[in-house]
């Protein structure tokens, strides 16, 4: 149940999405100006630094047209995490432009449509979570990627000893926040058990992944923060993602596809410290694929009650 | 967030450095810009904050020579300068609580509410409700108390670290903090929801 203070109900009714990518470059480039300003006045030495302080004040006093010009290298940041913030291996080659507005996010939302129906592979590594609950790594096999109204669904989630197939028909609301009624075959592995429920299910990872990145909604939200990006040696760009109150969602699609390589959750739980990153892959729905989202019950596994 | 990132300089370094290397200052800017911004866009609308959070910055290079690490961190001292441009736009900050009080269901909110975890959800519809009223409770706060209060609640700032962006002693943060919570409290006690959501059916 909810139970918000009068401070964190104040936080959370004044809270808005963060500024755009423009607003932050824009706002970057005038202090990169006053930056080249000081630092050219400094490495003209004393003689000269008062005329160069000079220009710089001019250059503060709103030049700033002229100060657009001006060439800085600075170490770029990420804008929401600063350097390293996310402990991504990302360098961040600051783009000579912002990228055009909207163009990246229909680029993004074309290829969203062509994976639909695909296999979504999602690895999720969780950390921070409260009293160490719920860290550590689960891969899920979800089918299809973005399913429709009323198309039936499967999920496989591999955790540890634990594999767990849900079924359902996707209901017509958004994911997160409808129940849905469907079965889940879970298996143990450890206890050589295994137990089948039909029940309420709550939405599951991939679902809630699948209204982050693939939906229309969503996408054309996104914020570009650096269109010329690198993740693990690939061209990528780097977005932000909208989000509801401290949490920080960024995401990497690839440069080349616009698909969804990793997200990145911070601040999910209450907790500075909590994060959980998602890498994804997306796989034709060939029978053989399709084959391994089933979690078969292997024989002598003993049943218990759902 | 915590900042700096663990194993990252230290604001107060980064600081130091750019009186030296002055590029060094973009390092502080790309960690709090976007809090900045939330906090300008939080008192007053983001169509101004887009305007003055490069202020906040643009100022704080200017002033850099003058920040003293031993009273005080970088952090509440850019909140403080963002305060001191609040302050000067005071006709823009009650023009957007005035438009905060008008309007009903906000696409910005309902937003936040699709995409973030299930478990939030109704915390943000309680937030969403209540806030026409708590704007106009917002509006009618003394600005000092104000200050106080929204430091707190957006800067998430401490008690200590409100009293050095404020130039004030941590006691009167203290009881103005008291003040415009006990004000806040009964202005939208009324307005907040008496029923949530339990969206796991529990």
């Amino acid at each position: 149940m909810p139970t918000l203070d009068d401070l964190e109900l104040v936080r959370r009714a004044l809270d808005v999405p963060g500024p755009r990518a423009d607003v932050i470059a824009a706002g970057r480039d005038r202090l990169d100006a006053l930056a080249a300003g000081q630092a050219r006045a400094l490495a003209a030495g004393p003689a000269r630094r008062r005329r160069r302080l000079r220009v710089g004040a001019a250059l503060a006093c709103g030049a700033a047209g002229a100060a657009a010009a001006i060439a800085a290298t600075l170490v770029v940041a990420h804008p929401h995490t600063g350097t390293g913030g996310t402990g991504e291996a990302v360098t961040s080659a600051r783009p000579k432009q912002p990228a055009p507005a909207g163009s990246v996010q229909q680029a993004i939302l074309t290829a969203a449509g062509s994976v639909s129906g695909d296999i979504m592979q999602i690895t999720e590594t969780t950390s921070g979570g409260p009293d160490g609950v719920g860290d550590g790594v689960i891969r899920y096999l979800s089918w299809p990627a973005r399913p429709a109204f009323g198309q039936r669904v499967r999920v496989l989630s591999l955790r540890g000893a634990l594999r767990v197939e849900e079924t359902y028909a996707q209901p017509s609301q958004s994911a997160s926040t409808v129940m849905r009624m469907g079965t889940a075959l879970v298996i143990n592995t450890s206890a050589k058990t295994w137990s089948r429920v039909l029940d309420r299910l709550t939405p599951s990872t991939p679902e809630m992944i699948s209204l982050f990145l693939l939906d229309k909604s969503s996408i054309l939200k996104f914020q570009v923060l650096n269109a010329h990006a690198t993740l693990d040696g690939r061209a990528v760009i780097e977005l932000s993602v909208p989000a509801a109150g401290q949490l920080r969602v960024l995401a990497w699609v690839d440069a080349r596809t616009y698909l969804p390589l990793r997200m990145v959750k911070l601040h999910w739980a209450n907790n500075p410290a909590s994060r959980k990153q998602y890498d994804f892959a997306f796989l034709p729905p060939t029978p053989a694929s399709r084959a391994a989202l089933t979690a078969a019950v292997p024989p002598g596994y003993r049943h218990t009650p759902g | 967030m915590t900042f700096p990132p663990e194993g990252a300089r230290s604001d107060e370094a980064l600081l130091a450095d750019s009186l030296r290397r002055p590029e060094a200052f973009g390092e502080l800017y790309s960690r709090y810009f976007p809090r900045v911004w939330r906090y300008l866009a939080g008192r007053l609308g983001p169509d101004v904050a887009d305007d003055l959070a490069a202020e906040v910055f643009l100022d704080a290079f200017r002033r850099r020579g003058r920040f003293d690490p031993a009273i005080g961190t970088v952090r509440p001292w850019l909140y403080g300068i963002a305060t001191n441009l609040v302050a000067r736009h005071h006709r823009a900050e009650a023009r957007w609580y005035a438009a905060l009080a008008r309007a009903g269901a906000d696409p910005v909110a309902a937003n936040g509410i699709a995409l973030s975890a299930e478990d939030e959800i109704a915390d943000r519809i309680a937030a969403w409700q209540a806030r026409p009223a708590l704007a106009a409770a917002l509006a009618r706060l003394p600005d000092r108390d104000r200050d106080v209060l929204l430091l707190t609640a957006l800067g998430e700032l401490s008690y200590a670290e409100v009293a050095f962006a404020l130039a004030v002693p941590e006691g009167t943060v203290g009881s103005r903090l008291h003040r415009a919570r006990r004000k806040i409290i009964a202005e939208f006690g009324q307005a907040r929801p008496a029923a949530h959501y339990d969206l796991r059916g529990n």
